[in-house]
């Protein structure tokens, strides 16, 4: 129980800092609530003596009152240096409301460039809409020293039967902790058919790179019971996929689409679904016939109401006052989990997924310490306790399977680690399913580099679960890119904890993503295989590679979008573009090229993309990538020869090859100099198509690109 | 706290300024940015502050910091 306030903050300074010092039990939301009340309530003469007496050592809430009380006295530097010392260790609901407390605070000081990361910490915490809300404030204020800073921006019009004023700024928020700059454009109420067929200039202007259509049950119009049910439904679906096809039209943008929650208390009860032509079972009907529609229209993902409203509970999802007064949807409570939700699709659309989850053992995977345990003694399976790991397990072999890579990261003897995986009769997961095992007595944060290194990933996709808050503590600090997820005491709730997250969702599962960890096993092999070989050349003529270059196609699109927008080692201009961009780029005639790879160890699958630009005589290569996993095998070179030999064929007079360096990039440096090109301005290299580009004879290569608009146009 | 102090940090919170004092009469006839969507905000944030739940007549009705204060009241908010 908190102590009064007003009597406590007429209590003499020294007094009142002996008593903040005392404060022990639970430190919650709450507490920190209560002490950002007490310095706001406190008369300005009081404060510099109060901050004086308080000791830091006494009690975590004297800490918290001396940094607020500092910062009201305006010593932001002082401030924020005390909120910087807590940054690795605070766990909890109460890390956001410190992220932003020290946010605001180096904001104050004017050193935006810090606070980008205790904005982004505070930015992830759904748990709270005003916390949202006030982070969106800071990211306002922020914006007016420059961009803020993100992985990608993205402008988003939200086309609705609701209100969304409130819904803007949690969604800001909630999206920046993601990675993303979102601008969001708020057409006006209810005009959801008018703003696609006549918008608004100002809708227009806005250019928005992707539409939410956000609509609720009652914009259906269904009736409890509709003569003609199965027409009913249809109606809707073809109304709504025009929608999609309008918007896609004419702003050439993403659709996000809300589906449908079925509303509690209806008049009908159990009627309502157990009626074909109740409107209960027509919602879920059209809800499905959604879901096919968008699987077959491209740049459509659907936001899942249905299910978010089910899991944040559909009775408290409306607030039927508020709908009466301000035709607020949902209830402002549930804000912060519809924000969740549409940003876990905007993340999927932009490649910000993350790609492996980095796992602890002890405590972790099992109960107990297998290095003193032993095989027999650890907690797994057969027990309350150990069911409660062989489940979370479970749920790791399902991320495994939606192409999510798994690594060990444990301190541990390598032996004893592995020895589980290959013996305990209730592992879920095994050895095959770990990309990349990591079990020794280094540092984690090493590990953690060394895995991203192995996987050829950026630390930012690599996501560390460890039950050992020291151990998170110290990675954060070591390492702040990596994205740390507090596993709760309870094991139990270990899975809940990492899906709440929402860090690794897909709208699309490709063959690539399905084999991930096989091919990635089936690259260290061939590293092997390549240190017992003599000459580069004789050790791929060993593997048998096979090379196949064919132009995009919508089979193969979902792939190309996801490596254009993941890869940032062997990418020369590292551009990302969403599908409905790489559809225009497409529809434009550009020459585009995807590459296919297998050897004698396995199918690699799409690895590579090129995009290149017809600019009068000349064909600019705007896009090249590869996958790290397919480098060294002079695949590169015959890529690059099937460029020089279409744009001979179409009798373009050179290719223009642009380089734009960034951090990750370095593998391509030199790239276009050893393929022999000649530097011109800076940042681009040139090659007569006149002159040929020799393709190796070491790979079996088909090339399928020397064909098609393009070339007989030209 | 004092219900005044209390009421005073929720405007100051949704109006987004610490220096903002509450008189009686402040309302959206006295402060123009006190919209439909600030309106709004208000009521959710006293609803959430004070564990009470505003009734649609009263959401609907224009109002000001002195009847916010009288509703609390009635709803059994103390001094």
């Amino acid at each position: 129980m908190l102590p009064d306030l007003d009597q406590l903050r007429e209590l003499p300074a020294e007094e009142l800092a002996v008593n903040v010092g005392r404060w022990e039990g639970p430190w919650t939301r709450q507490s920190a609530e209560y002490l950002s009340r007490l310095a706001d309530a406190l008369e300005e003469d009081r404060v510099r003596p109060l901050a004086a007496s308080l000791e830091p050592e006494t009690s975590l809430a004297a800490v918290w009152l001396r940094a607020l009380l500092l910062e009201k006295l305006r010593e932001f530097d002082e401030a924020a240096g005390v909120w910087r010392r807590l940054w690795w260790t605070t766990d909890g609901e109460t890390r956001g409301a410190m992220m932003l407390a020290s946010a605001r605070c180096l904001l104050s000081a004017g050193r935006t460039q810090d606070a980008w990361y205790p904005l982004r910490e505070a930015a992830k915490d759904g748990g709270s809409a005003k916390l949202l809300r006030q982070v969106d404030r800071l990211l306002r204020r922020a914006a007016k020293e420059g961009p803020l800073q993100a992985k990608r921006r993205c402008r988003l019009a939200i086309v609705s039967s609701f209100t969304n004023d409130l819904l803007a700024p949690v969604l800001r928020a909630l999206s920046f902790g993601a990675g993303l700059d979102l601008e969001v454009y708020l057409a006006p109420f209810n005009q959801i058919v008018q703003q696609m067929q006549q918008p608004d200039p100002a809708l227009v202007t806005f250019a928005p790179d992707a539409v939410l259509f956000a609509m609720d049950w009652r914009w259906l119009g269904f009736a409890d019971e509709e003569a003609d049910a199965r027409g009913a439904v249809a109606e809707r679906a073809r109304q709504i996929e025009e929608l999609w096809t309008t918007c896609r039209q004419r702003f050439n943008s993403q659709v996000l689409q809300c589906n449908f929650e079925v509303p509690p208390d209806a008049g009908y009860g159990l009627l309502s679904a157990a009626l074909g032509s109740g409107r209960g079972r027509l919602l879920r009907t059209l809800n499905l016939e959604l879901w096919a529609a968008a699987e077959r229209s491209p740049g459509v993902a659907i936001v899942d109401v249905e299910q978010v409203s089910a899991e944040f509970g559909r009775r408290e999802w409306s607030d039927a006052a508020l709908w009466n007064v301000s035709k607020q949807y949902p209830a402002p409570g549930a804000l912060p989990a519809l924000g969740q939700e549409i940003t876990a699709v905007l993340r999927a659309v932009y490649g910000l997924s993350a790609k492996c989850a980095a796992l602890d053992l002890d405590g972790t995977l099992w109960g107990g310490v297998i290095g003193e345990d032993g095989v027999q003694g650890i907690q797994l399976g057969g027990t309350p306790a150990g069911e409660a790991f062989v489940a979370f397990q479970r749920y790791l072999l399902s991320l495994s399977k939606s192409g999510v890579l798994l690594a060990v990261c444990s301190k541990n003897n390598d032996a004893d680690a592995r020895q589980p995986f290959r013996e305990h009769p209730e592992m879920v997961l095994k050895e095959s399913d770990i990309a990349l095992f990591c079990a020794n007595w280094q540092p984690k944060e090493e590990n953690l580099r060394a895995i991203a290194a192995g996987l050829n990933i950026g630390l930012d996709a690599v996501v560390f679960l460890d039950d050992n808050p020291a151990e998170r503590a110290r990675v954060r600090q070591n390492l702040p890119e990596v994205e740390v997820v507090e596993l709760p005491t309870e094991p139990s709730l270990y899975a809940p904890a990492v899906a709440q997250r929402r860090l690794f969702d897909k709208l699309s599962l490709t063959a690539e993503d399905r084999e991930r960890t096989a091919s990635i096993q089936q690259n260290l092999e061939r590293q092997n295989l390549a240190g017992s070989a003599g000459s580069l050349d004789e050790y791929l003529a060993g593997l048998e590679i096979r090379v196949e270059l064919f132009p995009f196609d919508d089979l193969n699109l979902a792939r190309i979008v996801q490596l254009i927008n993941k890869t940032n080692q062997f990418n020369v201009t590292t551009r990302r573009f969403t599908e409905t961009e790489v559809r225009a780029l497409m529809a434009q005639g550009c020459y585009t090229q995807a590459m296919r790879t297998s050897d004698r160890l396995g199918d690699s699958g799409l690895t590579g993309v090129m995009i290149a630009i017809p600019e009068g005589d000349t064909l600019r290569l705007d896009t090249w990538l590869m996958s790290c996993r397919v480098l060294g095998r002079r695949i590169d070179e015959a890529m690059f020869a099937a460029l020089v030999e279409f744009a001979r064929r179409a009798e373009f007079r050179r290719v223009r090859c642009e380089f734009i360096a960034t951090p990750k990039n370095e593998v391509v440096q030199d790239l276009f100099e050893k393929l022999g090109c000649t530097p011109e301005e800076p940042g681009f290299f040139e090659w007569p198509s006149a002159r040929p580009a020799a393709m190796p004879s070491v790979l079996h290569c088909v090339d399928r690109t020397q064909s098609g608009a393009l070339l007989s146009e030209r | 706290m004092s219900l005044d102090t209390r009421l005073q940090s929720v405007f100051r919170e949704v109006f987004d300024d610490n220096s903002l004092t509450l008189s009686g009469d402040f309302s959206p006839a006295t402060h123009a940015d006190w919209d439909s969507v600030r309106h709004v905000e208000l009521l959710i944030a006293m609803e959430e502050e004070f564990g009470i739940k505003f009734t649609t007549e009263e959401a609907a009705s224009p109002a000001s910091a002195a009847q916010f204060k009288t509703w609390l009241r009635a709803k059994g908010v103390t001094d």
